[in-house]
């Protein structure tokens, strides 16, 4: 009934699609440019000049923390996959223990750390951690577990355990929250016919949920994994990328080269690099996500 | 296997019990460090006679703390308003529409809420210095009402596309059709998830950090810049950090008793209950 949709809500539509469309492709292409330019400022007699692909070049020879960086960044889209195989087997345990619906009191407790702000969970974590007052630091102190010295935040080889547990406690509950809806996809009626067929766990598996679960796990496995590639806020204030560079994620390391040394060229180059590969994910995602809309029109239907 | 039915219980409330203190214990004795005096921070324990308001007392003396706390609300309070204003005619032309326009507007969203903010901050930065925007309350509320939208058509788009198509054609029949059905016919359905998806736009405002901290330096000041900027320096007060960092959590419960209130699960069950019905 395309004439129902009437002028203004068409209008509109158009107007937002307008607008994020500008909003995407504009700065893409700014810093497409910007990237292309010499902006340094400690160089000012060249400044604004067009340099074509030197700073790339500059970023994948001269900077030795980039290629740190996309190492660290790596470990935390590794970490974010493991939290999410954690979160799986935690909505495997809610669906068996609750097959129809959570209790509200813990679909709550599940929501809530993702409401808390990054910088607020962060500096929980740094406030626990500390070396003097830290609870953590003084029950490990009390167990032994750690030297009477040590500070967990300040160890390059140990941080990153920390800087996990605290991006698994705002992220696996809330994760697994989600693969719980998926598990419910799986029509319990299939299953049990499934059964009486008399077929084998294996091909249960292999036919009945994994074609139900494929789409809608991948698709909460996509968004967590952005989630971690842009990780900014948790670990910029936790450790601010330290020590040394241990933490130092492609997100930090491209805000500390643009806004704090303020070298543009090199910055926007790192931006658009972090930009393609973002998109990358995303393509995958937004194709899985048409389907996943359809199959919830289907459902209505 | 079959687990016994009294077992399932001592289990269900295990699970819920183990859940609740991980997630809260942090958060309570974060908000306790708030209220306590050192010393009883160091010893663990604290006893009555520690409580004290003296972190709250020293922090107001210190920072702004109600301008704080007004300029974030209000950020979040208008962006979270723009987006549902703008998120709620696309939603619908999403579901409804046929174009193959319309049909892209929701992988565009997609597109948008989950690009890295990084890889958009460098040319955000620049056109607000241009355009005058830097350090301006409007520049953020532009900003956050863009975010905001996208986040509000992602989730409401697919309860649209539920509502059944012969209600618009009733709605055609009798006259209706454009914002006239929208506000009338699908809005109503889908008005506690609209509130509920609004409610996450304001709660992802108040939260948010890189932009804040990039485009904002001393008219505009949000609570997560300035929870940071305490942190700075050699000496830091954890008892004024977390009074500040407590007001700063205060929309997280407000939100969850908000989805309790509105009936965003109640939704759920019912939508759940009337599927198992028609398979």
């Amino acid at each position: 009934m395309p004439q129902s949709l009437g002028i203004g809500p068409r209008v509109t539509g158009l107007l937002v699609a307008l607008l994020l469309a500008f909003f995407l492709m504009v700065p893409f292409i700014g810093t497409v440019w910007k990237s292309l330019l010499q902006l340094d400022p400690a160089r000012p007699s060249t400044y604004g000049q067009f340099v074509g692909v030197d700073n790339y070049r500059t970023l994948l020879t001269k900077e030795p923390e980039f290629r740190t960086s996309l190492s660290v960044s790596l470990r935390f889209v590794l970490i974010a996959l493991v939290q999410c195989f954690l979160a799986f087997l935690l909505a495997v345990l809610f669906r068996v223990l609750w097959p129809h619906r959570l209790p509200r009191l813990l679909v709550l407790l599940l929501i809530f750390p993702l409401l808390l702000s990054p910088t607020l969970v962060a500096l929980m974590g740094r406030l626990f951690l500390n070396d003097q007052i830290g609870v953590i630091t003084r029950l490990l102190k009390g167990l032994h577990l750690l030297g009477a010295d040590g500070a967990p935040l300040g160890n390059a080889g140990g941080v990153w355990l920390w800087v996990s547990v605290i991006d698994a406690w705002q992220w696996v509950p809330f994760t697994s929250l989600l693969f719980w809806l998926c598990l419910r996809l799986i029509p319990v009626r299939q299953l049990e016919a499934a059964r009486v067929d008399g077929i084998g766990n294996w091909l249960l598996l292999r036919f009945v949920i994994i074609p139900y679960l494929s789409v809608p796990v991948t698709v909460v496995i996509l968004f967590r994994l952005l989630e971690a590639l842009r990780a900014y806020d948790l670990p910029q204030v936790l450790t601010g990328g330290g020590p040394g560079v241990s933490t130092l994620t492609t997100s930090i390391y491209a805000a500390r080269i643009t806004f704090n040394q303020q070298r543009f060229g090199v910055g926007a180059a790192h931006l658009v690099l972090i930009e393609v590969c973002a998109y990358a994910l995303i393509v995958i995602l937004a194709s899985n996500v048409k389907s996943l809309r359809g199959v919830l029109r289907r459902k209505s239907g | 296997m079959r687990i016994r039915e009294r077992h399932l219980k001592i289990l269900r409330a295990v699970t819920v019990a183990i859940t609740a203190v991980i997630i809260l214990l942090p958060v309570v004795w974060f908000i306790l460090i708030g209220v306590i005096n050192y010393d009883a921070v160091l010893r663990g324990s604290p006893r009555l006679a520690d409580f004290t308001l003296e972190h709250y007392r020293k922090l107001s003396a210190r920072v702004p703390v109600s301008g704080i706390i007004l300029d974030t609300a209000f950020l979040a309070l208008l962006s979270s308003i723009f987006a549902a204003l703008l998120a709620v005619p696309s939603a619908y032309v999403i579901s409804r529409g046929d174009g193959k326009l319309f049909n892209q507007l929701y992988t565009i969203s997609l597109t948008v809420w989950l690009v890295p903010p990084v890889a958009l901050s460098l040319q955000v930065y620049f056109w607000f210095i241009q355009l005058g925007l830097y350090d301006e309350f409007g520049g953020l509320l532009v900003l956050y009402s863009v975010i905001g939208t996208t986040l509000i058509i992602l989730l409401l788009t697919p309860f649209l596309d539920r509502i059944p198509k012969q209600l618009d054609e009733a709605a055609w029949v009798d006259g209706l059709q454009g914002f006239g059905a929208l506000w009338h016919i699908h809005l109503p359905a889908v008005s506690h998830l609209l509130l509920g998806a609004s409610m996450l736009c304001f709660v992802r405002s108040w939260n948010e950090l890189l932009f804040a901290g990039l485009l904002t330096n001393v008219r505009v000041r949000t609570m997560p810049v300035a929870i940071l900027s305490m942190v700075t320096g050699s000496h830091i007060e954890w008892g004024q950090i977390a009074a500040l960092g407590t007001l700063a959590l205060i929309p997280a419960p407000l939100a969850l008793a908000f989805f309790l209130a509105s009936g965003v699960f109640k939704q759920g069950r019912r939508r759940a209950s009337r599927g198992g019905v028609s398979r």
